[in-house]
């Protein structure tokens, strides 16, 4: 456990880090944030004003000291498009990215592992090849392309699915199921995109670590003593690749908010990552400041709890 | 097993090349400017004189998914150049240990902390997006995991035979890590390199596709992004053809980069080849 305390100490520290950083980006990024905020043509005591207001008038190392207090008691600023501060903001954007990713998750793990098993036990087969060249390709394409491709083929051509957004706009729902019918149209085609990208992962790993399980000694020495073959993929086999697969999905969870950027573009998904859009359209520095902390720490605390679940998994880990 | 394995790489390969030459003659292969606007009155479907047909505003679309090719080469090439610069760090930092790996390690931690298309965009949207500052970013934030795999290649090697015996005979650190060194830890690298250079280019069109790209620049993100519109259109050849030319050369480079993994490192092979 003491490990585990070491480990959340680290969380504020790299929270400093990311703000300092976030701060020195701010302070050295070319153009002056406060005339692009009062538009062109802001008299020289408007623009005035708002520096005094925003205390950009201080020493900028009073102004570093504030900031980064501020991000510590939960003051993230003021974002300027919602003029909401940033934290709540962010928080109501966070269960729809959550619903999307936890969706593709959902469908990615284990479709990934049935096929990466089916790979592994019909190695070297035509099956095998084509799942491996299945995995190969998803692996390489980013999502949103899937994703616009599908858009098109299936919502644009075809009208079957809706077009983006997270429920028919002007729709009164007669009862829940029907709301949450809308809500799953709507999210079919995001959540397929990132779930194939996902899921090519989670195939070659288990095809690659399944077969170096299935020809080591231990599997052999269960096979030499009469152990049944479906116990010996699940039991001996299987269980020795749950690490590597809490491993990939910790980085694809801590990682998600990167990666779920375009993807929610494309289907206009308001979630953290058409957030991310917003703010850069509209030159929300504020915002787009606490996207990037909140993101840091979310990829904190995921690799955390990883370490945990290795200290549960696998005991090996509990002894070093 | 071998000869296919070869056969395999050799297709890759030679699929690479053929990419790389049509991206750097992409001048000559179509003369039309890819940016221009009103070659065709509006969308126009494939026909004889536009092979792949126009967009919104008539711009070739064949012109553009030429000139992209030629785009990905070097927003790819110039970010990992620079990854691969920075990343040497890690033989340095292996080599001596001390306060410098130290620090080292602590930056690519940071680093490692943000996902980094978050960072992208946010640097992007700070700094602006000239083609330089476009792989300075994308090369700047993707050296972390390379310096890693270096520095620990180097920690192994540097208590080898051959490097010990360098070190007796007299040779200066320098010397023993450029050519002793250096060498020896290129299996690993250079399938990451690889992997690397479509990962930047995968940003890049990320970036362009959210309008963040140099306005230059014939990038196939921002004909995805035109292609995006013109869909509703009935448009379909502005959003299919890029997308088309753009997985292909993905899917190349990285299949590159697992025949190359697979002829360097064969012991990590995947297994049962």
């Amino acid at each position: 456990m003491s490990y585990v305390a070491k480990r959340l100490v680290q969380i504020p520290i790299v929270v400093f880090l990311v703000v300092t950083l976030g701060f020195v980006l701010l302070k050295t990024a070319p153009g002056d944030p406060v005339s692009l905020f009062a538009g062109e043509g802001a008299s020289p005591q408007y623009l005035e004003t708002i520096r005094k207001a925003y205390g950009l008038d201080k020493p900028i190392l009073e102004q570093y000291k504030t900031y980064i207090t501020g991000i510590f008691v939960g003051d993230w600023g003021f974002s300027l498009t919602f003029e909401r501060p940033v934290l709540t903001v962010i928080m109501e954007r966070i269960p729809l990215t959550l619903l999307l990713s936890f969706t593709a998750f959902g469908i990615s793990i284990p479709l990934g592992v049935v096929l990466g098993m089916i790979a592994a036990l019909r190695r070297n087969s035509p099956v095998d090849s084509f799942l491996s060249s299945f995995a190969t390709f998803f692996d390489s394409v980013p999502a949103f392309i899937i994703g616009l491709l599908l858009l098109y083929a299936l919502s644009v051509s075809l009208g079957i699915l809706p077009l983006g957004g997270f429920m028919t706009v002007g729709v009164v729902y007669g009862s829940l199921v029907e709301r949450l019918l809308d809500l799953l149209l709507h999210l079919a085609l995001p959540a397929t995109s990132l779930a194939l990208i996902w899921m090519a992962g989670y195939t070659r790993v288990i095809r690659n670590t399944m077969i170096e399980a299935l020809l080591s000694d231990y599997v052999r020495a269960a096979v030499s003593r009469g152990i049944k073959h479906t116990r010996i993929v699940f039991k001996h086999a299987l269980r020795n690749s749950i690490l590597s697969i809490v491993t990939l999905a910790g980085v694809q969870v801590g990682y998600m908010l990167g990666g779920v950027i375009l993807t929610e573009t494309v289907f206009s998904w308001f979630g953290i990552g058409h957030l991310v859009v917003q703010a850069v359209s509209f030159r929300d520095y504020p915002l787009l400041m606490g996207i990037l902390f909140f993101s840091s720490i979310w990829v904190t605390i995921v690799n955390l709890l990883v370490d945990v679940i290795y200290c549960v998994v696998d005991p090996r880990v509990r002894l070093s | 097993m071998r000869t296919q394995l070869s056969k395999s790489f050799i297709g890759t390969s030679f699929a690479l090349v053929i990419f790389f030459a049509i991206g750097m003659c992409s001048s000559l292969i179509t003369s039309r400017d890819p940016l221009k606007t009103g070659y065709a009155l509006g969308l126009s479907p494939s026909s004889a004189e536009f092979i792949m047909g126009t967009d919104q505003l008539g711009r070739d679309v064949f012109s553009w998914v030429i000139h992209g090719i030629q785009v990905a080469f070097y927003v790819g090439g110039a970010s990992t150049l620079i990854s691969f610069t920075i990343a040497l760090l890690g033989i340095f930092a292996g080599y001596y240990g001390g306060l410098p790996d130290q620090i080292l390690m602590r930056v690519t931690d940071l680093t490692m902390s943000i996902p980094r298309f978050v960072l992208v965009v946010v640097l992007a949207t700070l700094f602006g997006t000239s083609f330089l500052n476009i792989v300075l970013i994308i090369g700047g934030l993707s050296w972390p995991t390379l310096a890693r795999i270096m520095r620990a290649e180097t920690l192994s090697l540097k208590e080898r035979e051959f490097v010990l015996s360098a070190k007796v005979t007299g040779c200066n650190p320098v010397d023993i890590m450029f050519f002793e060194i250096f060498p020896n830890i290129l299996p690993p690298v250079l399938p990451t390199l690889a992997l690397q250079f479509s990962r930047s280019i995968i940003d890049e069109i990320g970036i362009s596709f959210l309008g963040l790209g140099d306005p230059n620049l014939a990038s196939w993100g921002k004909l995805i992004a035109i292609g995006r519109q013109a869909i509703f259109a009935g448009g379909w050849w502005v959003l299919v053809y890029p997308c088309v030319f753009c997985v292909a050369v993905l899917l190349c480079v990285n299949s590159f980069a697992d025949r190359l993994n697979d002829t360097l490192n064969p012991k990590m092979q995947s297994v049962g080849q």
